[in-house]
């Protein structure tokens, strides 16, 4: 053993310096062998940082040696792909549903200093949406550059012409095809079978090919994710971990009546001594076959009804909120057994404290640093993202409209839910931004269409969902607040991006929704489906409904059906002339079809899907699309192939604003740092403009075509 | 410190007492896995856990940075930046657990050194004891008595460069004996272990000094102004045996430790 070789004598420091500096020397002045370890704190924190050192390392030298080779390959390639390019580097700001009426008069009023200057320097104009006007159908026609009969999205949902019964039109996610049985347990062998219905290819896959890196950031209907040259994280469609679109939860102390939530589960808190214990609901057990018993996370609640405030114990963490406040992303593990587990984010909000404790959990959303399933190309890259800015909602409809529609959420707390979901959605899109000097850089941000929804009836006193004058006043700013904040953030883009070229587009505009139309009721007293003997109402999903008498049926936000033979189950309807003649028949009685209360139009247009799309996936849309009028939906039971008492009804939710109606009504907006050369600029067009503006050739499939623009030579790359 | 330390030797004593006839290594397992769980719950306690998630988080997202954006030299070269800075708050944030961690790790390292990395003499063994002095000294003026189960089995060998004086002893029966050297009248013992058992076994005694007694707490140390420098008793070295490996009784503590370490961080979730 070594003799220590210092006498050196010292002083006292105090406190921790001095545990520091004692400790550093015992480390110097021990014998040489105890040198070699020092417990495993040591352990993992020197293995730690030598692992990643050793990794940053071996990336460095990875990237030395191969750099001119590299360097040279990439030189040619993107050489041949910038030669064409007119611009450097094209970045689109996806602000759902920004309606271009409101937009202008915000703008007139001088509230939009950057939308403004674009569109004095560049460009403002509506930009067409797609038939029907809804997001995914929009956002998949923007992606794609195609109509919905080559990309195959019609609404949100789709039906299942042998059970009559909805499923997501997007994506299916079933159980892996290979597992192994040992005695309860059943293994995956294989990841879960995730199957992408949208067709067609975004036009991000071309630049790709082409040499053009491009960063996409929650455009919606990129679920599953595909593979290409760039980096994409999957936005609307994306499923929660219980495979809804989600699924909040919410907790009381109280009795629940016999009312259910939509869109969410009412769970009672169990009283345990001076706190209240209860769960957080998960997936199926993936290990146990043909079980439906969900996994669950115990949680316990201690309130502190004097100082309005909660401890909530939940999976190793201790949270404490005080009434109104929002936890952060708190991370849960559904443990299945075998050590396996499914990881997952959610955000708790107290409610209230007394005399009832309420508790609100927002749906789980996959943890994008152990992603259940794969949100983004590469996978590496929502783990990226994570472990750079932290915890994100991934899933697709991230803010909660269900829960203000039913009341567990009151405005203020879905509005903090939304601009905390939207500042992490902008600290992603702008890490993307400086992550993409060159190429393309698309990012979709959610907030603009939810607060819509939601907020529409503050803008209107007379809406059957206004509340009272004081809150009335309260949120009648807040559309135009968001429309301000959103005018900063593309202020903050413009001085970023330089000589790039910027769009600002929205998939669609908005409109108020005041009366529901029962569709299906309509259509059932007027004689084209029919109800069972005896039965009054249909009940959810057509549960009611005699097929074989029925000719027509209406599914979803904007589709009507006709009952065709060999094509549904229960078909009745022969195909061709019959078909066409019901179609033709159902046409001519709804459009004009008028509300008796306010003796006003409630459907302007009926489109024949035969005339209005085309392509190879037509066959799958619904048989007419309805075109609501201005204040006119789908009445939320229709939407849920319900036949209800009366055909129109008030709309009394507060997701009082909508845009699933005539789609010449509701048109986005479109905003350019440059002079477009387009009259009638559409969405679909987007696409192909992005492709010309690179060079690249336009695929022949593509229905779009690209805007001219006031640019100058092909840009060198 | 030397009741402290004699109180420490006793507790150790306590604990080896009931595996003093069995293999070390059992022992030494289940000491290192105490010591793994234990050092890690410290860690946690004493650490700031968010902000070594936050360096790790950091880390990691700056390593998939360069994996993501290979061909953008700028980002890679900003993410190595990156890496280096977060790596070093890492270390930074570690560094007061790693000090607090440090100091019991190392003395309960030096009690284990003092029972397992030497083999304690059996009856009929030979070995050296060796005293060192502060200077030379005459030979007639030292001397050596040894108690009985010991027996001088060579003359006395002197070492004046090295200032040093070495004895051929043979162990005659099992005990604790202390032979004595003396110089110039002053008695000076060191202990002398014959045993079958895993049992403490000071190897040096040496001059009083906080540090040195600290690494060397088997036996209360030699005066400060005394003429001896350190007495020292050849034991020889003892190698653990793991199936087919022999070898240091460091290597599985660090390996026991570190398991059970890593079973408890990923338990409890501590970040480390």
């Amino acid at each position: 053993m070594a003799e220590p070789t210092s006498k050196r004598r010292m002083g006292r420091p105090a406190g921790g310096a001095f545990l520091v500096v004692s400790a550093l020397a015992v480390l110097l002045l021990a014998p040489a062998a105890l040198l070699a370890y020092a417990g495993p704190g040591a352990g993992f924190a020197f293995l730690s940082s030598f692992l990643a050192l050793f990794l940053a390392f071996f990336y460095s030298l990875l990237a030395v040696v191969t750099w001119p080779f590299r360097f040279l390959y990439r030189l040619l390639r993107r050489r041949k792909a910038y030669r064409k390019a007119r611009v450097k580097r094209v970045v689109i700001v996806g602000l759902d549903g920004m309606d271009p009426e409101l937009a202008a008069k915000f703008m007139q009023e001088g509230k939009l200093p950057n939308l403004a200057k674009l569109r004095e320097r560049g460009t403002f104009r509506p930009l067409a949406t797609t038939c029907p006007p809804i997001s995914p159908v929009a956002w998949s026609s923007f992606l794609t550059g195609v109509n919905p009969g080559k990309h195959n999205i019609y609404d949100f949902l789709a039906r299942d012409s042998g059970t009559y019964l909805p499923y997501l039109s997007s994506a299916q996610v079933r159980n892996p095809k290979r597992s192994l049985k040992i005695g309860k347990y059943t293994l995956p062998l294989a990841k879960p079978q995730i199957k992408r219905l949208r067709k067609g290819i975004p036009f991000w896959h071309f630049l790709g090919e082409a040499g053009i890196f491009c960063s996409v950031i929650r455009v919606p209907i990129t679920f599953p994710p595909e593979k290409f040259p760039g980096v994409l994280l999957s936005g609307m469609c994306v499923p929660d971990l219980q495979g809804s679109q989600g699924t909040f939860s919410f907790y009381s102390s109280r009795d629940f009546g016999p009312e259910s939530h939509q869109g969410g589960m009412q769970i009672p808190l169990e009283k345990v001594g001076r706190s209240f214990v209860s769960y957080i609901p998960g997936p199926e057990n993936p290990l146990l076959s043909g079980s439906k018993a969900g996994l669950r996370v115990p949680f316990s609640v201690q309130p502190d009804p004097a100082g309005q405030q909660a401890q909530i114990e939940v999976d190793g963490q201790r949270l404490h909120l005080r009434k109104g406040e929002y936890s952060e992303w708190v991370e849960v593990k559904f443990k299945a057994g075998l050590g396996i587990g499914v990881h997952g984010i959610c955000h708790f909000y107290l409610k209230e404290v007394s005399p009832h404790l309420e508790l609100y959990v927002s749906p789980v959303n996959i943890d994008p640093s152990k992603p259940a399933l794969p949100i983004s190309h590469p996978f590496s890259y929502s783990i990226y993202l994570s472990k750079l800015l932290g915890p994100y909602a991934t899933l697709g409809l991230a803010e909660d409209t269900w829960a203000l529609n039913e009341g567990v959420l009151d405005e203020g707390a879905f509005l903090e839910q939304c601009y905390l979901i939207h500042a992490e959605r902008e600290r992603m899109f702008f890490d993307a931004l400086e992550k993409t000097s060159r190429g393309v850089c698309v990012c979709v941000f959610d907030i603009t269409d939810r607060i819509q929804h939601m907020f529409w009836r503050y803008l209107n006193p007379s809406h059957p969902a206004a509340k009272a004058k004081t809150n009335g006043d309260r949120y009648a700013g807040v559309i135009e607040d968001l429309y301000k904040r959103m005018d900063e953030m593309v202020g903050r883009v413009l001085r970023q991006i330089g000589d790039g070229l910027l769009l600002v587009i929205s998939d669609h505009g908005f409109k108020s929704f005041e009366r529901g139309v029962n569709l299906n009721t309509w259509l059932c007293r007027n004689g084209y489906l029919a109800l069972r003997e005896g039965a009054r109402g249909s009940g959810e999903w057509f549960k009611n409904v005699d097929w074989e008498r029925t000719r027509a049926y209406a599914l979803g936000l904007n589709g009507l059906y006709v009952n065709r033979k060999g094509r549904e189950r229960f078909g009745t309807v022969p195909p061709g002339t019959e078909t066409e003649d019901l179609k033709k028949e159902l046409r001519e009685k709804l459009q004009g079809l008028t509300d008796p209360q306010t003796g006003r139009l409630a459907i302007r247009a009926v489109f024949d899907s035969r005339i209005v799309f085309a392509g190879p996936y037509r066959e799958n849309a619904p048989d007419l699309i309805v075109g609501y009028n201005e204040d006119y939906r789908a009445a939320w039971d229709s939407v849920t192939g319900k036949v209800t008492e009366a055909v129109f009804e008030d709309n009394r939710k507060a997701w009082s604003g909508d845009h699933c109606i005539d789609p010449r009504l509701v048109p986005g907006v479109l905003f350019c740092n440059q002079k477009v050369a387009c009259d009638r600029p559409a969405i679909v067009d987007v696409a192909p403009t992005v492709l010309d503006l690179f060079g690249v050739k336009l695929p022949s499939h593509l229905d779009g075509k690209p805007w001219a623009f006031g640019l100058s030579s092909p840009h060198e790359g | 410190m030397g009741v402290f330390l004699a109180l420490v030797n006793s507790l150790l004593d306590l604990l080896f007492w009931p595996l003093r006839a069995a293999d070390p290594i059992y022992g030494l397992a289940g000491i290192s896995f105490v010591t793994g769980m234990a050092m890690v719950i410290v860690f946690r306690f004493t650490s700031n856990q968010k902000a070594i998630r936050r360096s790790k988080d950091r880390i990691q997202a700056h390593l998939l940075e360069v994996r993501l954006f290979q061909d953008q030299l700028g980002v890679v070269a900003r993410a190595y930046v990156a890496i280096l800075r977060w790596t070093f708050a890492y270390l930074r944030h570690s560094l007061k657990s790693l000090a607090i961690i440090l100091l019991p790790t190392v003395f309960l390292l030096a009690q284990l050194d003092l029972r397992l990395s030497r083999v304690p003499l059996k009856p009929h063994d030979s070995f050296l004891l060796k005293a060192k002095f502060t200077q030379t000294m005459a030979p007639d003026r030292i001397s050596l008595r040894l108690p009985k189960g010991l027996a001088l089995s060579a003359p006395a060998l002197h070492i004046p460069a090295e200032r040093e004086v070495d004895w051929r002893i043979r162990a005659e029966k099992y005990g604790a004996f202390a032979p004595a050297v003396l110089v110039a009248g002053q008695e000076f013992t060191k202990e002398v272990v014959v045993s079958d058992d895993v049992t403490r076994l000071p190897a040096e005694r040496v001059r009083a000094g906080i540090l040195k007694w600290f690494v060397h707490p088997g036996e209360k140390p030699l005066p400060r102004d005394g003429p001896l420098e350190a007495l020292e008793v050849k034991y020889q070295p003892r190698r653990m045996e793991i199936g087919p490996f022999r070898t240091h009784w460091l290597v599985p503590f660090l390996v026991f430790s570190l398991l059970s370490g890593f079973l408890v961080k990923t338990v409890l979730g501590i970040e480390m």
